[in-house]
């Protein structure tokens, strides 16, 4: 039974919503599992989520109106992302024409701004060295991502995403061309930035002193707390998609609109998203987080790959 | 490779070894000997080539010539030398061996760069030259010499790679006529010059200038030169001055005739002359404030080469012909210049101007010989830099670039000032008490005073022979194409 | 948007890789690694030699890639590890900006190094044309970087060699009909100034006690 093209753009909308708290379910089980624990749950952060929906909001002293607003605007934009890049389908859906991969890269950032603003209204000290250090962290993010997403331009020719994953897809020497392979590494890096996991932040522990993403919101309480870390959770999932749906793995999304097709193509996307998981928690147990100001000197490298992967393709190998 | 030049190269060579296995005071004279030998055989080479019966170009001729005047020198000069500066005991013969097996060594591979035919060929014998002129300089131990051949190594090293770079980009220049697989004969790229890919000669000169220049001295690469000059032995500053900075020039000349055949003149004359003019006003200003003796004869020859590259620059035939006489004119006066400071350094027992007074008075040879060759290099008649400036300049006032030739001597009189100042300072006055009067060693005397003659003849007139040279050489470049 | 056949790819992929790990030596500040990154780089160069040469059937090349393998690989970076072991107490060397600034720095002198190259139209044969001359300039320049960022004898010797390391990878890719002798003399050359190097850092460290080169600033002016 074909769908129609809004109700698979529904259920774009609803995968991203309600499936990325599955992943990270899935990545703090396996993280404990390997580290020989028993871990919780895959649906604890479900759990988790409902938990903060109904407990007592608490007001900091000087916040205002932006201090409420601002989960709401952010989850808004991982939603209006979630329409713009290819998760279910190969065909662009009627959503997909408002903005390129360049937009979507930008909304992103409107979430962190507002993130971040949010925060410093708070007055808090925590959240402020969160807020200082994320927008460190991101002066270098950002123009790395952008090389990234210049240079497998390059090779496609068109910085729509759907059209990327088409071209992707129609040509598999072109994933193993050194350019492609430089792009993908640059991101890697800076998914595990902008994720925040080892060697960034601890993903499993709470330490006050190093964390950058999730100390940001650290001053929210109730509903909106469960909103920033729905929101989190939604973020993760929208990053390893384009990873896997745009850059690395194009394969498995439905081309023809029907039912089943596009349940299928829900289960291949978490499937290919668990072998990126695989490798993030694998580097989790394996490497120490990185002092502070090595942190910078990380990002650079993930910026240096990214320049790297232009120049490569400007020379022609 | 004829007879000839397997005498050229093959002294050196057996001296070389004969220095490392004979006892210091029988590789002396050895070296003394081979040194005579080796300019006997590269005069009657040079002979043979003015007479257009040899089987040298004439440039490469030429270019045999400062070798052959400093290598003669710096055996009999040496004799003395090694005796005079080497420590004692048991370390002072391991270093008096390692020196004079050093310096053949390093007169071996500077013979070699003239005579080799292939690009890449040279550029072997230039890194050669670094790598033993190292060795050389660091000899004396002192913290001093061991930071000046750090610093020479490692510029020059950095300067050479550039200089391969730039070997790599003509060899591919080339392919396009040539095949893939050729060998980068520079008279094969003379020769098919105008099909060659242009913006690959182009940058390759480029490269080449900037990588055999820090070799040659040229401003802004010569930062290792009064390093290397001031804390080496004296035959080394002597034979780097006088014959690796001949030999840098050498190859830029070969991949400047490439670049003139391929692309005419002005891309590679516009080059000379900003590099020479840097190079002269960092030696003219840098003159002006020295406290080093050796250091001060280094700044001098960075003006020097300044000079030669202007003249190369300005591109008339009459320029070029001067700045080639210019080379051969710098070594003699050049290597005159550092023997007789190597003299009153070791007479005062320093190198600072400041330690050392009259000098006329304590050194009746050395003493006037020094004023001799430092008035040469400042531009004096009747010697012969005043000679072959007087013909660079000239052609630099006829041709369009006459206001450069105006700065040109603007900086050589601050230049001029400099070195007298200095030269005075030294020289004029008597000698304090404890200074012992009189000179030690008759060889060392013989090897100035050949130097002199060589000095004083090339400024009262150029033989024939050399003429002839000169103009065969120079017409390879420029506007007389 | 051209095709290129696998052993073109994989040449691409390696050349990449060479440049990679020169960057590479600008993010460690460990004598040990840089020496494990030199060895790295040789063993890259030595399979573009190989390669190179077996497809032009130059026999030469096939020689120098071994000999570069035996010298560049296994011999060198073991003498270096000695003579860093002999020399330094400390693990770390010092730096003159900060890896972050050294990294941007870098990706800037690489696009130098790309703009010189340029659209250079050198066509020299089937391996990779462009790139070479870029790959190479961009090795060379940023090799320069390291020797000016990095004031330890040691690790200035060592951007020294993968200087080298990146000129002979524009031998073989750009020059490879340069008579053997060439090759030979360069590898020889490499070997002579290492010793060299050899003697001037020991002296140095028995003379200063350290390997930092700030402490050879005397002579100026």
């Amino acid at each position: 039974m074909k769908l129609a093209a809004f109700a698979i753009q529904a259920a774009q909308i609803l995968t991203v919503a309600f499936v990325s708290p599955l992943l990270t379910g899935v990545i703090a089980r396996a993280e404990a599992v390997i580290a020989g624990k028993r871990g919780p749950s895959i649906f604890q952060a479900y759990r988790d989520i409902a938990k903060y929906l109904h407990k007592q909001r608490v007001k900091p002293g000087p916040s205002s109106w932006i201090f409420y607003a601002a989960p709401y605007i952010v989850c808004g934009c991982y939603v209006t992302v979630a329409t713009l890049i290819p998760v279910l389908t190969t065909f662009p859906l009627p959503g997909a024409t408002y903005g390129d991969i360049l937009g979507g890269a930008f909304v992103l950032a409107l979430a962190s701004f507002v993130t971040a603003i949010a925060g410093l209204d708070s007055g808090s000290q925590y959240t402020s060295i969160g807020v200082s250090r994320a927008t460190m962290v991101g002066v270098f993010v950002e123009p790395t991502l952008i090389f990234v997403f210049f240079s497998v331009a390059y090779i496609t020719g068109t910085d729509l995403p759907y059209a990327m994953n088409e071209a992707l897809r129609s040509s598999a020497v072109d994933v193993l061309r050194p350019v492609h392979l430089l792009g993908l590494a640059a991101f890697f890096m800076m998914l595990l930035v902008d994720t925040g996991r080892i060697p960034i932040e601890s993903g499993a522990a709470t330490i006050e002193f190093g964390m950058i993403d999730d100390a940001r919101f650290f001053e929210h309480s109730g509903p909106e707390m469960g909103l920033f870390k729905w929101g989190s959770s939604m973020k993760q999932f929208l990053l390893y998609t384009i990873f896997v749906n745009v850059l690395f793995l194009p394969v498995g999304l439905s081309s023809n609109g029907e039912f089943a097709s596009v349940g299928l193509a829900i289960i291949v996307l978490f499937l290919k998203m668990l072998i990126v998981a695989a490798v993030v928690v694998v580097i989790e147990v394996t490497y120490a987080k990185l002092r502070l100001y090595k942190i910078t000197e990380f990002i650079a490298t993930g910026l240096l790959v990214a320049v790297l992967a232009t120049f490569v393709y400007v020379i022609g190998v | 490779m004829s007879l000839l030049d397997g005498f050229i190269v093959g002294i050196p060579a057996a001296a070389a070894i004969a220095s490392l296995v004979l006892a210091s005071r029988h590789s002396r004279p050895l070296t003394a000997c081979a040194g005579l030998a080796t300019a006997a055989c590269i005069v009657v080479a040079v002979l043979q080539t003015s007479d257009r019966s040899g089987d040298h170009d004439a440039l490469s001729a030429l270019f045999l010539l400062p070798i052959a005047i400093v290598y003669g020198a710096v055996g009999l000069y040496a004799h003395w030398y090694v005796i005079a500066e080497s420590p004692d005991g048991a370390a002072g013969e391991r270093y008096r061996r390692e020196f004079l097996a050093l310096t053949n060594a390093f007169a071996l591979v500077e013979v070699i760069v003239p005579l080799v035919t292939n690009v890449a060929g040279m550029w072997v014998a230039l890194e050669a030259t670094t790598v033993v002129a190292a060795l050389l300089v660091r000899l004396q131990g002192t913290a001093a010499a061991l930071e000046a051949a750090w610093k020479y190594i490692l510029i020059a090293s950095c300067g050479l790679a550039l200089g391969l770079v730039a070997v790599i980009v003509l060899y591919a220049a080339g392919a396009r006529v040539l095949g893939m697989h050729y060998s980068p004969e520079w008279s094969s790229y003379v020769h098919d010059a105008r099909q060659l890919d242009p913006d690959g000669v182009r940058l390759a000169f480029i490269f080449a200038l900037i990588g055999f220049g820090t070799k040659m001295g040229l401003a802004p690469m010569h930062t290792w030169l009064p390093d290397a000059h001031g804390a080496g032995p004296t035959p080394t500053s002597a034979m780097l001055s006088g014959v690796v900075l001949s030999d840098a020039a050498y190859v830029i000349l070969r991949f400047a005739a490439i670049a003139d055949a391929a692309l005419g003149p002005a891309i590679a004359q516009r080059m000379f002359i900003g590099v020479g003019l840097l190079s002269l006003f960092v030696a003219a200003f840098f003159l002006l404030q020295q406290r080093d003796i050796k250091r001060m004869l280094a700044y001098s020859s960075i003006e020097h080469m300044g000079v030669v590259a202007v003249g190369l620059g300005f591109g008339a035939p009459l320029a070029i012909a001067g700045a080639l006489l210019h080379v051969v004119n710098h070594s003699a006066s050049k290597s005159l210049a550092f023997f007789a400071a190597g003299r009153m350094a070791a007479r005062y027992e320093t190198r600072e101007i400041a330690g050392i007074r009259g000098s006329v008075d304590a050194l009746p040879i050395s003493g006037p010989l020094f004023v001799a060759a430092s008035l040469s290099l400042a531009g004096l008649p009747p010697f012969g830099i005043f000679r072959s400036e007087l013909m660079i300049l000239t052609a630099g006032f006829g041709s369009p670039a006459w206001i450069v030739a105006a700065f040109v001597v603007v900086l050589l009189v601050i230049a001029f000032a400099g070195i007298t100042r200095w030269v005075t300072a030294t020289t004029v006055g008597d000698a304090p008490e404890s200074i012992e009067r009189g000179e030690h060693g008759t060889l060392p005397i013989v090897g100035m005073g050949l130097g002199f003659c060589v000095v004083l003849g090339l400024g009262l007139g150029v033989p024939p022979a050399l003429q002839t040279l000169i103009a065969d050489a120079s017409s390879l470049f420029g506007t007389s194409r | 948007m051209q095709h290129l056949t696998i052993p073109e790819a994989i040449a691409g992929t390696i050349s990449v890789a060479l440049l990679l790990v020169q960057l590479a030596l600008l993010r460690s500040l460990v004598l040990a690694e840089l020496i494990t990154l030199y060895a790295a780089q040789s063993l890259f160069v030595a399979f573009i030699s190989l390669a190179v040469g077996i497809t032009e059937r130059e026999w030469d090349l096939i020689a120098l890639a071994m000999l570069t393998f035996v010298a560049k690989v296994i011999v060198l970076p073991a003498y270096m590890r000695r003579l860093s072991r002999d020399i330094s107490t400390r693990v770390e060397i010092p730096e003159r900006i900060n890896v972050t600034l050294s990294l941007i720095l870098a990706a800037a002198i690489m696009g130098v190094a790309i703009l010189t190259a340029g659209a250079l139209p050198l066509k020299t044969g089937e391996f990779l044309p462009q790139a070479d001359l870029a790959t190479t300039l961009a090795i060379v320049f940023v090799g320069f970087l390291v020797a000016i960022l990095r004031p330890n004898a040691l690790a200035q010797v060592i951007a020294f060699l993968t200087i080298e390391n990146g000129l002979y990878f524009g031998t073989v890719t750009l020059a490879p009909g340069l008579p053997f002798v060439v090759g030979i003399l360069l590898l020889v050359d490499v070997l002579i100034a290492v010793v060299v190097f050899a003697v001037l850092v020991r002296t140095l460290v028995s003379q200063e006690a350290s390997a930092s080169v700030d402490v050879l600033q005397r002579l100026s002016g």
